[in-house]
């Protein structure tokens, strides 16, 4: 299994802000999802997020209040506290044992302390993959690369590897999306069967790869379709 | 081939379609003759109309220490009529901060990251009949301050979602750092340009909405030696402000139809914190927390916004609304209700409720967002409305809580009224 260190963290006049990131994220420009990890106050806790791009990532994380044996006065221009929000990202769920979690640690304190050297000026430090272990009845192995598509967000083909039988999420959102289909297909054929003696267009169920557009309100002059329609279009 | 089919719909389409229009109009009888046998005003007393707030200012300005502060101040009445209730995790969070910040032992809170953005719900509940009842909702948006102030890493979406909640809210609270103000004060450029970057990134967001603002000066008690008059003191924050353009801009540009305060305040009071040795603010060992003006900028919100409509109106629709303010309060709960109804079908009306939906009450029934404009304009209740026994049951619930209302919000609007009158230069609005 598969893990990158991660840090959050703010200096003494700057804001909170990614500054160690997992190198494929960093390379694809999409570790700003980081930002939104909010980790509990005491112990590991374990997050799942959606990135910009489509990834779905598994962060298990900590935080760690900044002790005067790293950084002298460990505290921001308003007095307070300083605290590192730190851990490993993965494509599956994670369960770091406490010595990879020290490591990952050890790693974001380094980078931190380079940070606060050269507030500012301190580039983001890309974390190289490390094998960390898995949460229980995980697959052994995940591809790291991203999705390949733009940031289609369901229907898209899964990001995480999904356990045999249990189907994901995306799964299900489409398997609902093609059962709604079905059942609207043979509604509208029960309707226009029923004693039209005109010759019926056959009616095919058409399975769209995203989610329905949500229909404007209104249509701006000078356009020839609501992008509603282009989208249907393109489904055929 | 006839108008029907011209459109498109087949003639078994139509043996569908009008069974099912009929259908629909007897629903729609039945749901009114069920509304009719409920009892008057109950919507009235069910639906509560929500103002969004969201409090604009960089990180350290002491967003999250006001809002911990702000709510433990008005979690009671202390005195007044009405108090404020939220959600019990948000109540646990909400003391958790102000147990930190109020223990002299501890250190502040740390700062709020980008991912600790939420949102609270306070109620302003009062008591009717001696039961608790939530008059009006309060959304107040607590986030990172550095999403003002720093751009974000690709892929972060946080930002974009905080100027969404600025575009939509029904109030603004600009948050300026008091010490950052003392800083510039005292001489120092770098606190000046830092100053100076707080204001830019706020107002031009502010510039791009038109809802009410109230700026508000933080440690204001880092402030005492700056001169021993309180409003002097504020009226030299007030020129150091006014001699930023964007923020000049913005108070003269848009006074003509904007409520805009600059309110001092202190989340933790006078004898509570200090400036150490190296100029960073820490807390006395002895301190108590005894916060200043803290209620002003969650009191001000409702006024605010009422002053801004009835000021958008134009001069016929403001007294036609005046006028029906008087009318409602000589009528009964039933009548007034009834008045309403007429009253929002009417120009004057139509042309308050499109007011009040541009301030963010669409989302809440004409009427009922109209109906608690006009218990803002409303007298105090007399003796002889608290005491009127010819009333039924319904309608004199509804009565109670009406009057209820009207106190509550007469309440807010004096408790800026006293502010104003102690600090005439918290009033903005009105510069030139």
């Amino acid at each position: 299994m598969t893990g990158w260190a991660f840090l959050v963290a703010r200096g003494r006049r700057s804001g909170y802000r990614v500054l160690v990131a997992p190198d494929f994220l960093v390379a694809a420009g999409d570790h700003g999802v980081l930002e939104q990890v909010v980790a509990a106050p005491e112990g590991t806790s374990s997050v799942q997020l959606t990135s910009a791009a489509g990834r779905r990532l598994s962060i298990a994380c900590a935080t760690y209040r900044v002790t005067p044996a790293e950084v002298s006065d460990p505290r921001d221009e308003h007095g307070r506290p300083l605290r590192l929000i730190y851990g490993l990202v993965g494509t599956v769920p994670l369960d770091p044992a406490p010595e990879q979690l020290a490591a990952a640690l050890a790693e974001s304190v380094a980078a931190y302390q380079h940070f606060l050297a050269a507030e500012g000026d301190s580039p983001l430090v890309r974390s190289a993959a490390r094998p960390v272990r898995a949460a229980a009845g995980q697959p052994a192995a995940t591809p790291p690369e991203a999705p390949a598509s733009p940031p289609v967000r369901v229907g898209s083909p899964p990001a995480v590897a999904t356990p045999p039988g249990v189907p994901g999420k995306s799964g299900v959102r489409l398997g609902a999306l093609a059962a709604a289909a079905l059942l609207a297909a043979g509604v509208t054929v029960l309707v226009a069967a029923r004693g039209s003696g005109e010759p019926q267009r056959p009616v095919l169920p058409v399975v769209c790869s995203a989610l329905p557009t949500p229909t404007p309100s209104r249509t701006i002059p000078g356009r020839s379709k609501p992008p509603a329609a282009k989208k249907a279009a393109r489904c055929r | 081939m006839n108008g029907v089919l011209c459109l498109g719909i087949g003639q078994d389409t139509v043996k569908f379609l009008v069974p099912a229009a009929a259908f629909g109009a007897l629903a729609r009888w039945v749901r009114s003759r069920r509304a009719r046998r409920r009892p008057v005003g109950e919507r009235e007393l069910r639906e509560v109309p929500e103002f969004r707030v969201v409090a604009l200012g960089p990180q350290g300005a002491g967003k999250t220490l006001l809002l911990a502060s702000m709510y433990h101040h008005l979690q009671t009445p202390s005195g007044g009529h009405y108090y404020l209730t939220a959600p019990y995790d948000q109540v646990i969070q909400l003391n958790k901060w102000f147990a930190e910040v109020a223990d002299p032992g501890r250190d502040w809170p740390y700062g709020t990251a980008s991912g600790e953005t939420r949102e609270f719900t306070f109620e302003v509940t009062t008591r009717v009949d001696g039961e608790p009842r939530a008059l009006l909702r309060l959304g107040y948006l607590e986030y990172a301050g550095e999403l003002l102030t720093e751009p974000q890493a690709p892929g972060s979406t946080v930002q974009a979602d905080l100027f969404a909640r600025v575009e939509a809210a029904s109030a603004l609270i600009g948050i300026i750092d008091g010490n950052r103000v003392r800083q510039v004060l005292a001489g120092d450029s770098d606190g000046l340009w830092r100053l100076q970057q707080a204001l830019t990134a706020m107002i031009a967001p502010m510039m791009r909405v038109s809802s009410p603002v109230t700026f508000v000066i933080t440690k204001w008690d880092l402030l005492a030696g700056l001169h021993p008059d309180e409003n002097i003191r504020l009226g030299m924050v007030r020129n150091l402000l006014m001699s930023n353009q964007g923020f000049r801009d913005l108070v003269r540009t848009h006074s003509a139809y904007r409520v805009v305060r600059l309110v001092p305040v202190s989340a933790v009071g006078p004898t509570f914190a200090r400036l150490d040795a190296s100029g960073l603010v820490t807390k006395r060992p002895d301190g108590q927390v005894r916060p200043t003006n803290i209620d002003i900028p969650l009191s001000a919100v409702v006024p605010d916004v009422f002053e801004q409509v009835e000021r958008s109106l134009d001069e016929a629709t403001r007294r036609a609304v005046l006028d029906q303010v008087r009318r409602q309060s000589q009528l009964t709960p039933r009548q007034a209700l009834r008045a309403l109804g007429a009253f929002v079908g009417q120009r004057a009306g139509g042309t308050l409720l499109g007011t009040l939906g541009m301030r963010g009450l669409g989302a809440l029934a004409g009427d009922l967002a109209v109906g608690l404009f006009l218990d803002s304009r409303a007298a105090t209740p007399t003796r002889a409305e608290l005491l009127d026994q010819r009333l039924g049951e319904a309608e004199r619930r509804l009565r109670q809580f009406h009057l209820a209302r009207r106190t509550v919000l007469r309440e807010l609007q004096s408790r800026v009224d006293v502010l104003e009158g102690r600090l005439p230069s918290s009033r903005l609005s009105g510069e030139l």
